[in-house]
């Protein structure tokens, strides 16, 4: 069975871009337009790896990463940070890995691979 | 006389003529003299002359009873024994042979004693005898003495002798008469300390004095005006003080001498060694013992050091004076009531000249001090206090300051006022804000960038894979994320350009609420996509305006867009309200254009000041391209404009466009 990857950004081009590049890997996606909504996929959808930009509306890109590493049902999904603004991931424990925009794809995958395998 | 002749004064006495005559001429003559030397000479001789003649005129009745007639007089006798003075009758051998009343009551009886063991304890005459050179040549002899009293007091006495002679004319005793001048010398002691208590006060006073004659000479210095100017008694007071041969113009001493009033000036002498001293000198009069302005004191304070100090002080506080109204900034003067006591020009310019009105009033129109006042920190701790404030200038508008509380201590050190400084930062405060913008806009810039970027990116890749997979769907969805990105990377070229080039305003005449319908027009139809109610509500009768369409168009844009985006941005979970965006334009009380964007999203939480446009620029806008704040901004500027928001937390946030009516007219 494939694994689930939840996107979670407010550019729906991004959004758009990323189910393409994972899907094309053979990946499932579900998608999000901000963390709460991306709180709510996660609990019905429980995907196996997130990737999350930081800088949304109201801050909820951060609110949702500290509520999932708080929450122990999900706290050990992994979560990839794609942000924009540099810096941004510092106050955040442990992601499993930080991707400045625009991306490597190449590398993006790389580090998707692993953090499902 | 000898000791018998204690016996012609126990004869019998027949008056006659002669003797009457005689006696009554000295009584006349008594009267005259004493009348005459009260007059003259006061009242402190009169009783030593009175002594004096009635000392003459008992000789001369002694006398009178001595020529075989004297024997019974009664009258004599009495006043023999009242005079108020010592009175003796001394033999050749100095013998005392008869004494008076008051001889008797501080000597004792002494009969028959010599008169300088009674006097004086003596064993001997004493030198210069008057009493003897009165046996000698007859005639009256005076000395003063130092007698001693039964009681052993020492007692000063003037003494007169004068022969006592028979009919023939032989000297037959001497009547010595003694006056006690004790109290007298010890009055002229005393007269002649205060003498030289003042002769020492002339001398020694710490100024210039002299005394001048009615021809303005010199007739008395002290030592400080001989120490100065030398001892020059009978120089002229103008060729001492300035050389001069004639007198001076307006000489103080002449008015004192016309007026016998005091008189003063201040005037700068030339000292002997060359150097100058300004003098203040005061022309008193001077009256002699007939009541006669006879002369004048002239009293100089040399007041040079203090005028140089005077003068120094007047130019200090000139200085400071200079300062206090050429200062670039707003200085006030506040008491313990926080009222203004004192202000500088600049100040009463901008605010008005109100003293005794309390700061908070005139700075900013409050009734009550403000929270966190540094004035009255620095009442507090003494302490320098600095804040930033928004005063309300007196046309209503605000302008940002600098404001410093500094203490005003009295010589004891206590703060009794403090004086407040405001500078007007409103230059740097916009300089800042723009830099802030900047800072802010560039970090978005880059941000939106990056991720326009990605969007290309995406978007090619996209296209590339819907090639690959001969997906037309997957290949439109590409090509859309391409032309959207590269449409985003245009708006924000568009807008990079606006805000940094001068650009040439062009502006009309036009009523601003075709402008406004217009953009509600355009958003119409995505608000409504978006779930947001779109309203405009204007003013039935806004008149026309000068105005840059175009520039107005996109200040109104970019409003709304942001409202929108803020409605759309909202992740409120407990919201209930429709969302709505109003879009209003009037004219308000002070005849300027008021367009007001508000919204009802979640508000900006906790703003304070500029840490709004943080938020501001950290959201996200789907359409903007994060410049619209510096977009209207910069159009409300060139229309002479601001804009202002206030935001609500759950409320919303309205963003107002305020453009003076008048200068929109103006601008051509």
């Amino acid at each position: 069975m494939a694994k689930k990857i939840l996107i979670i950004d407010d550019d729906d081009d991004i959004r758009t871009f990323l189910e393409t590049l994972f899907k094309k890997e053979g990946y499932e996606t579900v998608a999000a337009s901000n963390g709460v909504a991306g709180l709510e996929i996660m609990k019905r959808e429980n995907p196996d790896l997130v990737t999350l930009d930081l800088q949304m509306p109201q801050n909820t890109g951060t609110d949702f990463y500290r509520k999932l590493r708080r929450d122990d049902k999900y706290k050990n999904v992994p979560i990839i940070v794609i942000s924009g603004l540099p810096g941004r991931h510092l106050a955040l424990p442990e992601p499993f890995a930080v991707f400045d925009k625009p991306i490597d794809k190449d590398t993006l995958i790389e580090k998707a691979r692993e953090a499902l395998a | 006389m000898r000791s018998t002749s204690g016996k012609i004064f126990m004869r019998g006495y027949v008056w006659t003529i002669a003797s009457l005559y005689r006696v009554a001429m000295v009584a006349v003559l008594t009267a005259i003299v004493l009348t005459a030397v009260a007059y003259y000479t006061g009242v402190i001789y009169t009783g030593l002359l009175a002594a004096l003649l009635l000392f003459g005129y008992g000789a001369a009745a002694y006398q009178v009873r001595n020529s075989g007639m004297a024997l019974d007089f009664p009258g004599v006798d009495r006043f023999f024994q009242r005079v108020p003075c010592y009175l003796s009758i001394q033999d050749r051998d100095l013998r005392i042979i008869r004494v008076n009343r008051l001889f008797r009551q501080d000597f004792g009886q002494r009969i028959g004693e010599h008169c300088y063991k009674v006097y004086k304890g003596a064993d001997e005459a004493c030198p210069d005898c008057p009493v003897l050179k009165t046996f000698e040549d007859g005639q009256t002899h005076t000395t003063q003495e130092s007698v001693i009293t039964k009681d052993g007091r020492k007692v000063e006495i003037i003494v007169y002798t004068t022969p006592v002679k028979d009919e023939e004319g032989v000297v037959m005793g001497v009547m010595e008469m003694s006056t006690n001048i004790t109290e007298v010398k010890q009055l002229q002691q005393e007269i002649e300390a205060k003498r030289q208590e003042y002769q020492n006060l002339f001398d020694r006073v710490p100024c210039y004095l002299s005394t001048l004659d009615r021809e303005f000479r010199i007739l008395r210095v002290n030592e400080q005006f001989r120490k100065e100017f030398g001892g020059k008694v009978g120089e002229f007071c103008h060729k001492i003080y300035y050389g001069r041969d004639t007198v001076c113009p307006d000489c103080h001493v002449a008015k004192t001498f016309e007026d016998g009033e005091i008189h003063s000036r201040e005037k700068t002498v030339t000292k002997p060694d060359g150097s100058e001293a300004r003098l203040i000198v005061y022309a008193s009069p001077i009256h002699d013992e007939k009541g006669e302005l006879s002369a004048v004191m002239e009293m100089a304070t040399d007041i040079t050091e203090i005028k140089a100090l005077q003068d120094k002080l007047q130019e200090t506080q000139a200085r400071f004076q200079q300062l206090f109204e050429g200062v670039p900034c707003y200085i006030s003067i506040q008491n313990r009531d926080l009222k203004i006591i004192d202000a500088n020009q600049r100040f009463k310019d901008h605010f008005g000249d109100r003293p005794g009105t309390p700061c908070y009033e005139v700075y900013k129109k409050r009734s009550t001090a403000c929270p966190e006042c540094p004035v009255m920190m620095t009442f507090e701790d003494g302490l320098i206090h600095t804040h930033e404030e928004k005063v309300i200038n007196s046309d209503g508008s605000s302008t940002d300051m600098l404001v410093q509380s500094s203490p005003i201590n009295d010589e004891n050190g206590d703060c009794t006022a403090v004086m407040e400084v405001s500078t007007d930062i409103g230059e740097v405060k916009h300089l800042q804000r723009e830099l802030t913008y900047m800072g802010l806009t560039v970090a978005v810039m880059a941000h939106r960038i990056k991720n326009i970027l990605m969007g290309l990116e995406g978007g090619i890749f996209v296209v590339n894979t819907g090639f690959e997979d001969g997906d037309h769907d997957t290949l439109g969805k590409g090509w859309k994320m391409i032309e959207r990105n590269v449409g985003r990377v245009s708006a924000i070229v568009k807008d990079l350009l606006y805000c940094s080039k001068e650009r040439q305003m062009s502006f009309e005449l036009l009523d601003p609420g075709t402008v406004l319908c217009n953009v509600h027009e355009l958003f119409h139809d995505r608000a409504v996509r978006d779930g947001v109610d779109l309203i405009l509500e204007l003013q039935n009768d806004l008149p026309d305006g000068q105005f840059d369409r175009d520039a107005l168009h996109s200040l109104i844009t970019n409003l709304v867009t942001n409202a929108i985006d803020a409605c759309v941005n909202d992740s409120r979970e407990n919201r209930t309200e429709q969302h709505r965006v109003i879009i209003k334009a009037n004219i308000d009380h002070r005849e300027n254009y008021r367009f007001e964007v508000s919204d009802n999203g979640p508000g900006i939480p906790g703003h304070v000041g500029e840490s709004v446009f943080d938020d501001f620029f950290s959201t996200k806008g789907r359409e903007g391209t994060g410049l619209g704040l510096l977009v209207a901004n910069k159009v409300a500027a060139e229309h002479a404009g601001t804009i202002t928001f206030e935001s609500l937390e759950n409320i919303g946030t309205t963003f107002r466009a305020v453009i003076p009516r008048k200068t929109a007219v103006d601008t051509k």
